[in-house]
């Protein structure tokens, strides 16, 4: 006897993605983590736990930073998503500049999260304390920089969006 | 803060790295983020038990599901084992299964969900066994659970060999030294001392779990992309266990979102080759986050004793350590951190007498690997914490004592070699002025109680091991380096190619780094141990050198003048007492047969590429005591000396503790880039090492792990660790005579003693000496309240 | 199967629509608001995803009676709200700052906090010391729950099937009342090891209504009945006095369990001292020392 495969009723969603739309179907226990990656082939956004504890996942939806792990890709229709692919069109974002003067980047695999959530926070804290920077980016594990120089591009890239 | 020497164009610089642009722009590879055309997916079917017989295992149901391509079990592969060292483990479990998470099965199919699916169909038949779980019970000779009853039969690749201990059945290995004569020492002290410490099972959590993504080419041959910081090792790991000649294995590594030595070994590879060669399709692997904790390695716990014997006049006299390591269900690279975790006792003090047993234990839980360290921190935390307990009892100051005990410039270690190029007093010294040690400390603020400490460590690189590389000019006048090392996130891309370019004269964009592909760059030991910088720098300085005469030996014949009065700098040949006389190295290439369009060769000798190897050799010992025979010789490559120091504040009622400064000082030889060097003090020093301290622990119970996740496997977040004024990291530099500019290591040495230096400063601040790690409010509330 | 598949994903636009087939798909049905903990939990036996997340629950509004907060107002959004900055209202901001992580609460809801229902929850504390109540709509009838009742056991709430949480109602605070939220967990955000929620209304110089409560220490939140009852009537400056005292008392309720984050001897330990430390704030905050 062979065993089947259960029925899942797949959903066809339209996700706006860093300005474009994808019209796709989706089966309801999607996340829209893996849609992101697996399908839209932007694989910026990474993969650290699955249960929304480490940041790695991070992308901006309609301003807010959040853990694609945790959303569903059925209920992330109609919102505006920007992934790390997304945040700068010509050269590199006053973040990702910060991030590489300062030396904020070693495995690599935090920063786009770290990133995103950085600039969610900065576009509406444009003077943070160092504390506030801390808290900020506590949802954002990061294992091989003990965030120090993080903290220190992310206070860095604040200066140069406020002087803009 | 500069480290650059006038000596010195681009050493010494604080350059951003090379790859930081595609990591910030999310464009970097990495393992979990390959794809090919028409691939299959792989998982992984795991044992729900710690210690039970296979009876049988049913494919049936899961091969027939809709979607599935192929299934495989021990019946498909070789029967082999793989190890590093010792070779005790299958690749899929065969007749046993000795931890929960052991791979049993795995299953390839269209889609991840199809595969997830299929494996709840795999039906395994158990005889469930009773398990070994605590350590000190797996040690006893009257254990009441052997693990491995076929211990003697396994292959044992390491030199020198696995020393089993007869009377100890879950003994995988026994390490000693002995130096001197302790009883003769502990007579002699005016005061001994004795404690005993444990050190939790601590998880790498590297960001990016492992994955792993196999094809069979055409001609049989297996292309693996890998997380991987060995490919040499694993090249050789596929070969033993799938009986496939190395000559037909590639391995391509990209960057890897993390190491910290949980990707040395073979975990997800196989199993995608071998349902590749079922399938004919190609086949990945990614691990959950769950399966890197149970499926792959972690710092196994420990339980040691540390006795010491002193004179009034702080003189120590004698010292004995024993350690248990637990190796988890097989040897994994327990095999070797238990020979030379025990290094710590031998690379800061000045020992005349010291016995040392270390051995290796199986309990059946996951298997325990390489961690940042390799088995140093923990001998370390027993060692300081008796340093400083050693110190109070005679009456001296704490600093003090450290520091009339360090080994110097030419004192011999506990293995007998003569040391140099040391730079411990230099790292101390910094340390104790940061720290304001000398004058009174600060009040904590309301309900904080505040104290102050200090510890030191080493760390060794490991010996025999070797590198190679090859670095090519190309027509354009880039050189193009090509090495095995891995770029973990330590950046080992970027100061590779500072060598090039320091020998060289150029900047640094004019070189090419072309890594860890073996069907193209060469072999390597591996990226661990700290051994990069050191190894494959001085592999490269060697191959530039030999890339430099077949240079000059071409330009001779262009410039007709003798080829050793030639020099190459800044992409350019120019005759050494005549400087004005020079040609561009991209005009050693001429145009083919007149017709440029086809591109430039070179006329003579073929590519203008050289290729070295860089050897580190370690002495021979006497293998019943471990000292060495020729105290000329070395123990390992080289030693990294650091200095931790902490200031907290510890909340009495509660016994939370909150650190409001840490300082690291490390002693790295020559400095190549300040900016990573920084990197990896405050990463491994701030993070990882006070996680090791303050919070970190995988809870077992019966050998199940009941903290899989970042809810209850707890990681300093950034609002749990100091400011950045705070987190002081202190490169000090004591060039190393055989280092390449000078430069030793850094990576590993970051975290040695830096829960030492906290447990001393919580003892300052509440005259409680916690022994047991990670140190949660919990433990301390229990030693400040219980009566 | 162990695994996390649903037949099917249903968006709804009204709270009819929603109860109607929470009702309809019973215990095979799981309204999805943020998602941060279905999604963690992946329950395998749940077969309809009632994705409620688009309904018009996300608001605080304050008025003459008191604050009424949407069950789909996110935790950021109540940190951050203009509406919860006077005291006592403030409390509830501040219970937010050490759950979660500044992504995930972008997402949390209050409602699916005190739906998910666990014992170290929180939000539950604070809204007990403020005599909170849950709004509760069905498919045919509503009602209203104190939040004090609104918890059954572990992980278990007092709704029916086919209910929705929609609305948390804070009562007018009277004057002089102050509130203290203090939480130990093992780093700066975590589950708490202990959670306590410690309100003082003051009149006429003395105490007139005191709020205890304990949380992760029982299974549901509790009130310490016996250690308000010793603070009713009493001066403020008796009240420090005997802080340690009644902070025993309210220990003296806790009933915790061992688990992998606390040993149940600690947990009481705590529970006594952040009664005390609560107690000493509040008095501080009415310019008592």
């Amino acid at each position: 006897m062979v065993e089947k495969k259960k029925e899942q009723k797949k959903i066809c969603i339209t996700l706006n993605v860093n300005g474009k739309d994808y019209t796709g179907e989706v089966k309801p226990h999607w996340t829209l983590l893996q849609v992101i990656r697996d399908q839209l082939g932007l694989t910026g956004t990474k993969y650290g736990c699955g249960t929304g504890e480490c940041g790695a996942c991070t992308v901006i939806m309609d301003g807010k930073p959040m853990t694609s792990c945790l959303v569903l890709a059925a209920s992330a229709e109609g919102k505006k998503i920007t992934t790390i692919e997304g945040i700068s069109k010509d050269g590199l974002h006053p973040l990702q500049e910060a991030f590489i003067e300062e030396g904020a980047i070693q495995c690599g695999y935090c920063t786009p999260g770290m990133i995103l959530t950085a600039k969610a926070f900065l576009e509406k804290n444009h003077h943070p304390t160092e504390e506030e920077v801390r808290r900020a980016i506590d949802g954002n594990l990061c294992r091989c920089t003990g965030y120090v120089k993080i903290v220190k591009a992310i206070l860095s890239a604040s200066k140069k969006m406020k002087a803009k | 803060m500069t480290h650059e020497h006038s000596e010195f164009t681009v050493i010494g610089r604080p350059l951003p790295r090379k790859d930081a642009m595609e990591k910030a722009t999310g464009k970097a590879l990495y393992p979990t983020g390959f794809q090919l055309p028409g691939m299959l997916h792989a998982k992984i079917l795991r044992s729900p038990h710690a210690h039970a017989e296979i009876l049988g295992i049913d494919t049936s149901k899961a091969e027939k599901y809709p979607g599935v391509e192929a299934v495989i079990t021990y019946k498909d592969i070789p029967d082999k084992r793989y190890g590093y060292g010792l070779n005790d483990q299958p690749m899929l479990a065969r007749g046993k299964v000795r931890y929960i998470g052991e791979p049993v099965a795995a299953v390839a199919a269209r889609d991840l969900d199809t595969a997830e699916e299929a494996l709840e169909l795999i039906e395994v038949k158990y005889k469930v066994l009773p398990g070994m779980f605590d350590l000190e019970d797996a040690f006893r000779s009257d254990t009441p659970v052997i693990i491995h009853e076929d211990y003697e039969k396994y292959e044992l690749q390491f030199f020198p060999p696995a020393k089993m201990d007869a009377k100890r059945p879950n003994v995988a290995n026994h390490f000693i030294i002995r130096k001197g004569d302790v009883e003769k020492g502990f007579k002699e002290a005016d005061y001994v001392l004795e404690g005993k410490f444990k050190t939790p099972r601590q998880q790498h959590v590297p960001m990016e779990p492992h994955a792993a993504m196999a094809r069979i080419e055409n001609d049989g041959s297996v292309t693996v992309w890998a997380s991987s910081q060995q490919p040499s090792l694993l090249t050789n790991q596929i070969s033993t266990l799938l009986e496939i000649p190395p000559s037909k294995i590639r391995v391509v590594v990209p960057y890897l979102g993390g190491g910290f030595g949980n990707k040395t070994q073979l975990k997800a590879e196989g199993v995608c080759i071998a349902l590749a060669r079922k399938t004919g399709k190609p086949v990945k692997c990614s691990f959950t986050r769950e399966e890197v904790n149970c499926g792959t390695t972690s710092r196994g716990g420990t339980v040691s004793r540390v006795k010491i014997g002193v004179m009034k006049d702080g003189h120590i006299v004698a010292m004995e350590n024993e350690i248990l390591y637990a190796s988890g269900a097989y040897s994994g690279d327990g095999f070797v951190y238990s020979t030379r975790g025990p290094f710590e006792a031998a690379g800061t003090y000045k020992i005349p007498n010291l016995k040392l047993d270390s051995y290796l234990v199986y309990v059946n839980e996951p298997v325990s690997g390489a961690f940042r360290g390799f088995g140093n921190p923990e001998l370390n935390w027993g060692i300081e914490i008796m340093i400083s307990q050693a110190a109070d009892k005679i009456g001296m100051d704490r600093a003090k004592f450290r520091r009339m005990n360090l080994l110097k410039e030419g004192d011999e270690s506990g293995f007998g070699e003569i040391m140099h190029s040391l730079g411990t007093d230099v790292c101390f010294d910094k340390t104790v002025k940061e720290l304001k040690w000398n004058e009174p400390l600060a009040k904590g603020k309301d309900k904080w109680k505040r104290g102050r400490g200090i510890a030191l460590g080493n760390k060794y690189s490991i010996a025999p091991s070797a590198s190679y590389a090859t670095v090519k000019l190309h027509v354009d006048g880039a050189i193009e380096v090509r090495v095995s090392a891995i770029e973990i996130g330590q950046g080992s891309n970027t100061i590779l190619a500072q060598f090039a370019a320091e020998y060289f004269g150029l900047t640094l964009d004019r070189i090419k780094m072309v890594v860890s592909d073996t069907a193209v760059t060469p072999f390597d030991f591996g990226t661990v141990s700290s051994r990069i910088t050191y190894h494959v720098g001085n592999a490269i300085i060697k191959a530039c050198e030999g890339l430099k005469k077949q240079i000059c030996e071409l330009a001779a014949r262009k410039m007709n003048v003798k080829a050793d009065d030639l020099d190459v700098k800044g992409g350019k040949v120019f005759s050494k007492h005549d400087p004005s006389k020079k040609i561009d190295t991209q005009d050693l290439f001429s145009p083919t047969l007149g017709m440029g369009h086809i591109g430039k060769y070179a006329e003579i000798g073929g590519e203008l590429i050289s290729s070295a190897t860089f050897f580190s050799k370690m002495g021979k010992m006497d293998p019943a005591t471990n000292q060495l025979l020729n105290k000329h010789d070395k123990s390992c490559s080289f030693w990294m000396e650091i200095a931790n120091g902490a200031i907290v504040d510890v909340d009495i009622e509660t016994g939370e503790v909150r650190l409001r400064k840490f300082i690291n000082a490390c002693d790295v030889g020559q400095c190549i880039n300040p900016l990573l060097v920084e990197g990896q003090l405050d990463g491994g020093g701030v993070g990882m090492g006070l996680g090791l301290g303050m919070w970190e622990e995988m809870i077992f119970k019966d050998g199940k792990i009941m903290n899989s996740n970042f809810v209850d496997y707890k990681l300093p977040r950034a609002a749990d660790l100091p400011a950045v004024d705070d987190t002081v990291s202190i490169i000090v530099e004591t060039p190393h005579r055989e280092g390449p500019y000078g430069a030793k290591g850094i990576g590993e040495a970051t975290m040695i003693c830096t829960p030492a230096a906290v447990a001393d400063a919580i003892h300052d601040a509440t005259g409680v000496w916690m022994t047991e790690l990670p140190m949660t409010s919990e433990k301390l509330y229990k030693l400040l309240h219980d009566k | 199967m162990s695994l996390f598949r649903p037949k099917e994903y249903l968006r709804v636009a009204t709270i009819s629509e929603a109860t109607g087939l929470l009702k309809k798909y019973g215990d095979s049905a799981a309204a999805l608001a943020g998602g941060t903990d279905l999604l963690v939990a992946k329950p395998p036996h749940i077969e309809y995803i009632v994705d409620i997340s688009h309904l018009p629950l996300n608001y605080v509004e304050h008025d003459a009676k008191g604050v009424r907060i949407g069950a789909l107002t996110t935790l950021n959004e109540i940190a951050a709200s203009p509406r919860l900055k006077e005291e006592p209202y403030d409390l509830i901001a501040k219970s937010t700052l050490e759950m979660g992580t500044p992504l995930t609460k972008n997402y949390s809801t209050i409602g699916g906090n005190l739906c998910t229902a666990a014992p170290s929850a929180d939000m539950p504390p604070s809204l007990m010391a403020l005599d909170a109540e849950a709004r509760i709509t069905g498919p045919t009838s509503k009602r209203k729950v104190p939040v004090c009742e609104f918890f059954a056991g572990p992980k278990k709430s007092i709704l029916k099937k086919g209910e929705l949480l929609t609305e948390i109602f804070v009562p007018k605070a009277p004057a002089k009342t102050k509130a203290v939220f203090m939480k130990k967990g093992r780093t700066s955000e975590d589950i708490a090891q202990v959670n306590a929620a410690v309100r003082l209304t003051i009149s006429g110089g003395a105490c007139k209504t005191a709020r205890i409560i304990l949380g992760a220490v029982a299974p549901t939140p509790i009130r310490c009945e016996a250690a308000e009852t010793m603070l009713e009537g009493k001066k403020l400056e008796d009240i420090s006095e005997m802080a340690e005292e009644v902070a025993q008392v309210a220990a003296n309720n806790a009933k915790p369990i061992s688990d992998i984050r606390s040993s149940a001897e600690y947990r009481k330990a705590i529970a006594k001292v952040l009664v005390k430390r609560s107690l000493m704030c509040v008095i501080e905050k009415f310019g008592g020392s």
